[in-house]
């Protein structure tokens, strides 16, 4: 009972109804920017028989009367439509990658609470326009499309930065891999509210669909203004401990405490931390755009997370088509599937962050699971024609290549924008994850052009396009191999540093008592 | 006394209307006339023809220059036959689709009309009760619809002679998509694929309609009460700059 209480205790000084509640707001406002996302993900199929006549040939007579069947001609038949949805996915892609860039610039300098709902707000308005306005216009034009989508990707841009800064406000080190890892849940509730709402509203025509999950966009724009509080400076309570030698202060679990709760590595001296903190009124200054690419870690952590965001994307895209083509499954159950993969990347993302906020290092954690993320792919590509089976290698696969891509893009991400070289003189966090995301996110759109490319002009079968996904899951590993052998050394160096002190320090102890004993006698 | 201006008034509209109403069916008239009188016909309706031993079966029915048409009920007169042979008919005639307004024609005569090449179906749209049509035979000019249009073809020399319809939604069993839409009759070798009920919009894919109001209401509400509630709880303390 008694280490209950006390770990209760523990969380209630730590936590506050301000952490519940920013963990709530950050984790719908990015289930809602993907809920928009997946919404035409969904509606692909329905929204290309809008675009279209009736399919007819020789021998299936054309229908009338025209009005209902033949009327629309933005393109001449689904097969014609389908390059353009490629292309609409691509154009959003590379605008959300470029888009990521600036937002993290931007929720440095400006209001989080503001660039959030502001960028939740606008998105709705385009979504809005592009899927519901044009259908109730009947406007239907491709370069129109395009354009929409640019806006739209530079505006959906603005959620993980803000998201993600916000949380590592909020959160400090010692337990932001476990509580990033279940908060990084958000993306695929996102995906599965999405899905839900459209299912819902489809058979009304596909324009409600975007209708719904815009209006439920904007809506939590408008409660995020007025609701979210970004940091806790702003309520006057102090900033989550970040650096390395801090977090001793906070883990106390297995320690013998006293009622004041001091413990024996509670330094002597108490930092200013624990004084009670006058909030600062004026935020430090934004870190430029290069110093943050020029801090330790961002570079090896943004090239590994294109890598890996690389195959993640690509694996979901062509998900679909490889089950149809090796299986006879339908596209739906890819769907099913898919959600195997997120929840065996939440776990991961879990255990991996709590892991390693216990070791106080990332990097080998990540580093080991993605290297086990290699025999879980090949397993996957050699899974039999058994639908369960298929589910399970899929959570696996989701485990070991899931659960360090929620790590690098959340926890580490925040990690690398409060580390000690900047902390307190420059905010960085919303810019380093933005470059971070960025990053990956060009990764993910040059795995939309290679992956299609393998497989339909060099003709390599599927196996091809695994063994290329697990060449990028090495690569990933490989990006990181520098941050991973400085974190070993200096743990191993630090356990020699701490023995090799304490070895002196009773080295010094027994002089001093010979000394004074000589002085005695 | 009765106000002169007023009366003056509902004199000139009671006028107005009875133009109105008998250019309008003076014009329906001519419509029917015009064809059934077309310039171009050296001859009035032949004795020998199918036309006019149809028109002399039954009562109720009335020859009208070139067409047989049912006198029955004196507001809707429609005409069930028109016999067109030698009146110099050439493919341009059908552009406008002159045959659309007789709905219930049941035979229809064109042989003898060297001007005619081609017959498409939509000539003969609509046209669900002909049972009936004999064209000029020629390389390209069969019956409008097809072989399977129609279940007895009688060719000679000059004539083809198409008799007795095929419906055609028997011939095109599975082409209306099933779940959502239903065929209907349209005329030799034509059908129309009709939405079925409570479906509606564009190829049918709509179902009921979204309740606007009841959603924004709804989601409008919950958007100010959540607001206001997280405000107090969260915002309310924060100090700015």
């Amino acid at each position: 009972m008694a280490p209950v209480s006390r770990m209760w205790r523990q969380l209630t000084s730590k936590y506050t109804i301000y952490h519940v509640f920013v963990f709530l707001l950050t984790f719908f406002s990015y289930a809602f920017f993907h809920a928009t996302r997946k919404t035409f993900s969904n509606i692909k199929t329905t929204i290309s028989s809008e675009w279209t006549p009736q399919f007819c040939n020789a021998t299936e007579p054309c229908l009338r009367p025209e009005k209902i069947w033949m009327d629309r001609h933005l393109f001449d038949s689904s097969s014609d439509a389908e390059p353009f949805l490629g292309w609409l996915d691509s154009t959003f892609l590379i605008s959300y990658a470029v888009g990521l860039y600036i937002s993290g610039i931007l929720g440095d300098r400006f209001d989080m609470r503001k660039v959030l709902s502001l960028g939740m707000c606008l998105s709705a308005v385009v979504v809005f326009v592009f899927g519901c306005l044009t259908e109730w216009v009947h406007l239907y034009s491709q370069p129109f499309y395009i354009l929409l989508f640019v806006l739209n990707g530079l505006l959906q841009s603005t959620g993980w930065p803000c998201v993600v800064a916000i949380m590592g406000n909020w959160f400090g080190k010692s337990t932001r891999g476990f509580v990033l890892g279940a908060w990084s849940a958000c993306a695929s509730v996102g995906n599965i509210i999405g899905a839900l709402l459209v299912s819902q509203v489809l058979d009304y025509g596909y324009e409600y669909a975007f209708l719904v999950t815009s209006a439920v966009l904007f809506a939590g724009g408008v409660v995020n203004f007025f609701a979210l509080v970004p940091s806790p400076k702003e309520v006057g309570l102090p900033e989550p401990e970040d650096g390395d030698n801090e977090d001793d202060v906070s883990d106390t679990n297995d320690d013998d405490e006293d009622e004041t709760g001091i413990t024996p590595r509670t330094p002597l001296v108490q930092s200013d931390l624990d004084s009670p903190v006058t909030f600062t009124q004026t935020r430090p200054q934004a870190i430029s755009f290069f110093q943050a690419v020029c801090l330790p870690g961002v570079i090896p952590y943004s090239l590994s997370y294109a890598c890996l965001k690389l195959v993640n994307y690509s694996f979901f895209f062509w998900l679909p088509f490889y089950l149809h083509s090796q299986y006879g499954w339908k596209e739906t159950v890819a769907d099913e599937i898919s959600i195997y993969y997120d929840v065996g990347g939440i776990i991961g993302g879990m255990i991996g962050g709590y892991l390693s906020d216990r070791m106080k290092k990332r990097a080998p954690t990540v580093v080991t699971m993605l290297l086990l993320a290699l025999p879980a792919l090949w397993g996957y590509s050699a899974s039999p024609n058994n639908k369960t089976t298929n589910a399970v290698l899929m959570a696996v696969a989701g485990f070991f290549i899931g659960g360090p891509a929620n790590l690098i893009s959340s926890a580490i991400s925040a990690d690398l924008g409060r580390q000690d070289l900047i902390k307190g003189n420059s905010e960085a966090l919303s810019t380093v994850t933005g470059i971070v995301d960025g990053t990956g996110s060009v990764g993910a759109s040059i795995g939309q052009v290679v992956v299609p490319l393998l497989h339909k002009q060099l003709h390599l079968d599927w196996h091809w396009v695994f063994y290329f996904f697990m060449l990028m899951t090495l690569m990933t590993a490989v990006c990181i191999l520098p941050l991973l052998v400085r974190e070993v050394r200096s743990m191993k160096c630090f356990l020699n540093y701490q023995l090799r002190r304490q070895a002196a320090a009773l080295v010094q102890d027994t002089h001093r008592t010979d000394r004074l004993n000589s002085v005695n006698s | 006394m009765a106000n002169p201006g007023r009366s003056f008034v509902t004199l000139c509209l009671f006028l107005v209307c009875c133009l109105w109403c008998s250019s309008l069916t003076r014009g329906q008239k001519e419509n029917r006339l015009s064809i059934c009188q077309l310039s171009s016909c050296a001859s009035p309706l032949a004795d020998d023809g199918v036309v006019y031993s149809m028109c002399q079966d039954r009562p109720g029915l009335q020859v009208w220059g070139r067409c047989c048409v049912n006198i029955t009920d004196n507001t809707h007169n429609f005409t069930i036959g028109l016999d067109l042979s030698g009146c110099n008919i050439k493919d341009e005639f059908f552009k406008e689709s002159p045959l659309l307004p007789l709905t219930r024609l049941q035979k229809l005569v064109l042989d003898n009309n060297p001007g005619i090449t081609v017959l498409s179906r939509e000539d003969v749209a609509g046209l669900t009760d002909l049972n009936y049509i004999s064209v000029p035979t020629h390389s390209n000019c069969s019956c409008p619809g097809g072989e399977e249009a129609w279940r007895q073809h009688i060719r000679t020399v000059n004539t083809t002679v198409c008799t007795d319809q095929t419906p055609t939604c028997t011939i095109y069993d599975g082409a209306c998509p099933v779940t959502t839409s239903h065929c209907v009759e349209d005329g030799p070798g034509l059908f129309l694929c009709l939405c079925n009920e409570g479906y509606h919009g564009y190829k049918c894919l709509r179902q009921g309609t979204f309740p606007m109001s009841a959603f924004l209401a709804g989601l409008g509400s919950s958007t100010v009460i959540v607001a206001a509630i997280l405000w107090v709880l969260q915002r309310r303390h924060v100090k700015t700059a």
